[in-house]
């Protein structure tokens, strides 16, 4: 079940979970949801993935499109540049293991994100710095749980460990367990007030996997406003060079 | 018509358990145009007797007519008022106000009297040349001699053109020259303008040109002797 | 009138008494109306201090905006025509404030720092008009409005290890979600005294955060600054009914804890007017109290001689009034003079005093008054009152006295 993995990598989280479900499906039959999490972590690593999204970003006063280009090789490294609008042309977010760094190519400078700025907007879309970071440690935060089995529905339930450094209080999730592929992921703040959720629609077959085309997420407190993000190619079978994933090759992107 | 009445007038004090008869069942008449005495040793009641018919004390019984008027029924505010214009006051310690010159405290009694500003200087004027004072008017009481204070006391008590002059022990302060000019002034005022006098006094000098002399002891009058 | 005269001179009688007495009434009259312009100027500063390097008198915006500040709840740059005619007239100036959440940044490769901060875009020749704002810098020179100019907090600057003259990367989102992204030039380093504050705020020119934002033409927010700030409730309504797209938020509603004060601060100035009174009253009507009991013989003759009671009474007030004012008003016009003094040149006394914080404002060890009609009137009004105080005990004396009792006294 845990696509949390592909959660927590926003950008690339629908393609991640359909992965891992597929994997964690082959050994395990009837996923018990902590054994799943635990398939998906150790046969997760090394794989690369190349690809490009168009991202919808719609607040109460603006509405605007980005277009990214996105790479990625396992769950630690990420590298994301946009390549319109023109204005902003160039721009590029990296994550290595717990750092963000961004480079403005407009002014041609680079800066890092601080541990303390995890919350803020990821280049003024509803996605978190957060989201890009906390990634490989969910079934180490969260007592995972299966709450409910409907059909091919299965709800799962997160609940943060008590001494855990999270920032959800709660995290609920819908899988459709035949086709292995994520429907619906909600979070809760401690509280148990919903923050915001995600919705995963246009599975496509993308070479072996099942993949959720287009995810949206929904600030609850804004229900007008809404992130969409839209696969438009997605490659799972490339070579990365090695040293893209530096703070060099921002520049020379 | 008489100035001064009264019947069974009396006064007593109470000192301490002890009744004192300061006045007692007095009846006196003065007309207008007298120049009397009331004469007697100390203690004998000659001031409580001017103070009763000057309306600055209260008779415990009897009544005392002021030209005609009962003041026994008058309220403070009512006597003061016929102190104002029916009585003129003379003190043995003169009593000007100090802060006035001596023009200004005979003027003093025309403006409470409500007498207008245009005619104080031609009333004035006069009564202190009379007086022997013309050139000391803008003194104050302190730059005045004694027997000159009591003159500018006598102008005061006249200027109102009161019924009757009450003058308590007046000469007592001055010495003998002071006392009998003083004296032969208030006399003239009496003999010219027929100004009405009471004394009280036992100063021989005031006696000797009294023309009635009322003598009191213990309260009451025990002689009233007119001289023609 | 014969009882002025008599009043007057009377006062002259014993001069060196008259004189010690008005002395002492003068003395306090001074002092108080000195006091209680030392309390207002008190006052002036703590509410100055809150208002002139934040938000003004008066916090002009989007209605909800100064409660929930949102990049996009902008207002015209042009306010003035606005305003209600009746309102300019109070209003001495104003600050124009473009206000927005971004990352500064500074520093190269492992070296950069970035922090969160509050960047406030500000038109430098208002603020140098109006505000306190370029007193606080103390490294560099305050905003002169060449472009990609930038004043750092010293907190801030010290996080990202910016200097004079550092490069400083400015990342945000603009108005329209586009990223608004910009390299500025540390021109001066401020320090307001509130290190909080100052570890995550930045001013730079209102126009280039006008560009930066996609705002041109626009700002979040206009300070006015008024003639008088204890106007600052009115004037606000007077905005509120008239225009309704945009919303006067005073400083009494900023900081309430001030307004409270305020509140109060008539039944202060009453109380202390109370007390130097009482001991003024102690000092003054024994004197004068001694003065009318030597002569009560005196006004037995004149209430002998026909002055009725009422006439005396008159009489005594009188000289009891002319006293107290006359001090009331000397003593005015020196305290007066001392405020309009200390108004004009205030004294620093932060050599031996520091300041403090409080209520959202500071307390500076100043020595400033406001001269104010209040603080002028009320003590000459409780002067004259003491005045009729002084002489009532005589009056009641006065009436009880039997001038025939008061004359044997002689």
């Amino acid at each position: 079940m845990p696509k949390y993995a592909v959660l927590i990598m926003l950008l690339m989280s629908s393609v991640l979970w359909a992965e891992e479900l597929a994997t964690a499906s082959v050994s395990i039959a009837r996923p018990d949801a902590i054994a799943l999490v635990r398939a998906v972590e150790t046969q997760y690593q090394g794989d690369c993935s190349h690809g490009k999204m168009r991202m919808l970003i719609k607040t109460r006063s603006w509405t605007r499109t980005l277009e990214i280009e996105m790479w990625s090789e396992g769950r630690d490294k990420l590298l994301t540049r946009i390549l319109a609008p023109v204005k902003e042309r160039g721009t590029c977010t990296l994550k290595v293991d717990n750092d963000i760094w961004n480079y403005i190519a407009r002014i041609d400078r680079m800066i890092k994100i601080p541990s303390s700025l995890m919350g803020d907007s990821w280049m003024g879309s509803h996605l978190t710095n957060d989201d890009l970071v906390k990634e490989n440690k969910i079934d180490q935060l969260y007592q995972l749980s299966i709450a409910e089995q409907n059909g091919d529905i299965a709800t799962i339930v997160g609940i943060p460990f008590p001494d855990a450094a999270v920032v959800w209080g709660k995290i609920v999730y819908q899988i459709d367990t035949a086709r292995l592929v994520p429907i619906l992921i909600e979070y809760f703040d401690e509280e148990g007030e919903k923050v915001r959720s995600m919705v995963f629609s246009e599975v496509k077959q993308v070479g072996e996997r099942l993949l959720p085309m287009l995810a949206r997420i929904v600030p609850a407190d804004k229900p007008e406003e809404y992130t969409e993000m839209l696969y438009q190619e997605i490659d799972f079978s490339v070579e990365l060079p090695r040293d893209l994933f530096s703070i060099k090759s921002l520049r020379n992107r | 018509m008489d100035t001064v009445l009264t019947k069974e007038l009396s006064r007593i004090y109470q000192n301490g358990a002890a009744e004192v008869k300061a006045v007692d069942s007095v009846d006196l008449t003065i007309e207008s145009g007298e120049f009397a005495v009331l004469a007697g040793p100390s203690g004998s009641g000659k001031s409580t007797l001017l103070n009763l018919i000057g309306g600055l004390d209260r008779p415990t019984a009897g009544t005392v007519h002021l030209s005609g008027e009962l003041l026994n029924e008058k309220t403070d505010d009512e006597l003061t008022r016929a102190r104002l214009f029916k009585i003129g006051f003379i003190f043995q310690a003169y009593n000007l106000i100090p802060v006035l010159t001596a023009y200004e405290n005979v003027q003093f009694i025309l403006q409470i009297q409500g007498i207008p500003d245009s005619q104080h200087a031609d009333r004035i004027m006069p009564l202190l040349q009379e007086l022997g004072l013309d050139g000391l008017e803008h003194r104050r009481p302190s730059e005045l001699s004694g027997g000159q204070q009591q003159r500018v006391a006598v102008a005061r008590a006249i200027v109102g053109r009161p019924s009757i002059i009450l003058a308590d022990e007046p000469t007592a302060n001055l010495d003998s020259e002071s006392a009998v000019n003083l004296l032969n002034m208030m006399h003239r005022l009496n003999l010219e303008q027929k100004v009405t006098f009471l004394f009280s006094s036992h100063d021989q000098r005031v006696i000797d040109i009294a023309q009635r002399i009322i003598s009191l002891r213990d309260g009451k009058i025990c002689d009233d002797i007119r001289k023609n | 009138m014969v009882i002025w005269r008599i009043a007057w001179r009377n006062l002259w009688r014993n001069r060196r008494r008259t004189q010690l007495t008005m002395g002492a009434m003068i003395f306090a009259c001074a002092m108080l109306v000195f006091s209680l312009g030392y309390y207002d100027g008190f006052l002036w500063s703590l509410i100055n201090n809150a208002t002139e390097k934040e938000n003004g008198h008066i916090f002009l915006a989007r209605p909800g905006y100064y409660a929930n500040p949102v990049l996009e709840d902008t207002v015209s740059e042009n306010i003035s025509a606005q305003l209600p005619t009746a309102v300019k007239e109070q209003v001495k100036g104003v600050c124009p404030r473009l206000q927005a959440y971004a990352l500064l940044s500074c520093g190269t490769g492992q070296e950069n720092r970035t922090q969160p901060s509050q960047i406030v875009g500000v038109d430098f020749q208002a603020e140098l008009a109006n505000s306190k704002l370029a007193g606080d810098i103390v490294a560099g020179s305050f905003l002169s409005g060449q472009q990609r100019e930038i004043l750092l907090g010293q907190g801030l600057a010290r996080k990202i290890k910016a200097e004079l003259g550092s490069e400083i990367i400015f990342f945000s989102n603009a108005a329209d979600g586009s990223i608004a992204s910009e390299i500025l030039l540390v021109k001066g380093i401020f320090s307001s005294g509130d290190n909080l504050r100052d570890s995550a705020l930045a001013f730079m020119n209102i126009v280039d955060a006008q560009q930066l934002l996609a705002l041109e033409g626009r700002v979040h927010s206009h300070r006015l600054f008024l003639h008088n700030p204890m106007q600052a409730r009115e004037v606000a309504e007077q905005i509120n009914d008239h225009q309704k797209a945009i919303e006067a938020t005073p400083w009494q509603t900023m900081f309430p804890q001030i307004a409270d004060i305020l509140q109060i601060w008539f039944a202060i100035q009453l109380f202390t007017v109370a007390i130097y009174y009482a001991a003024m009253a102690l000092i003054t009507f024994n004197t004068m109290y001694m003065a009318f009991l030597e002569r009560m013989q005196e006004f037995a003759v004149m209430q002998a001689i026909g002055l009725t009671r009422r006439r005396l009474a008159r009489l005594i007030l009188l000289e009891s009034l002319i006293l107290a004012t006359v001090s009331g008003l000397i003593g005015m016009m020196l305290g007066a003079s001392l405020n309009i003094v200390l108004f004009y040149y205030p004294i620093d006394l932060s050599r031996w005093l520091e300041s403090i914080s409080w209520g959202g404002s500071s307390i500076q060890p100043v020595l400033f008054c406001v001269p104010s009609l209040l603080s002028n009137l009320l003590p000459l009004l409780a002067m004259i009152l003491l005045g009729f105080a002084v002489a009532a005990l005589p009056i009641w004396r006065l009436y009880r006295l039997k001038p025939v009792e008061a004359l044997r006294e002689v």
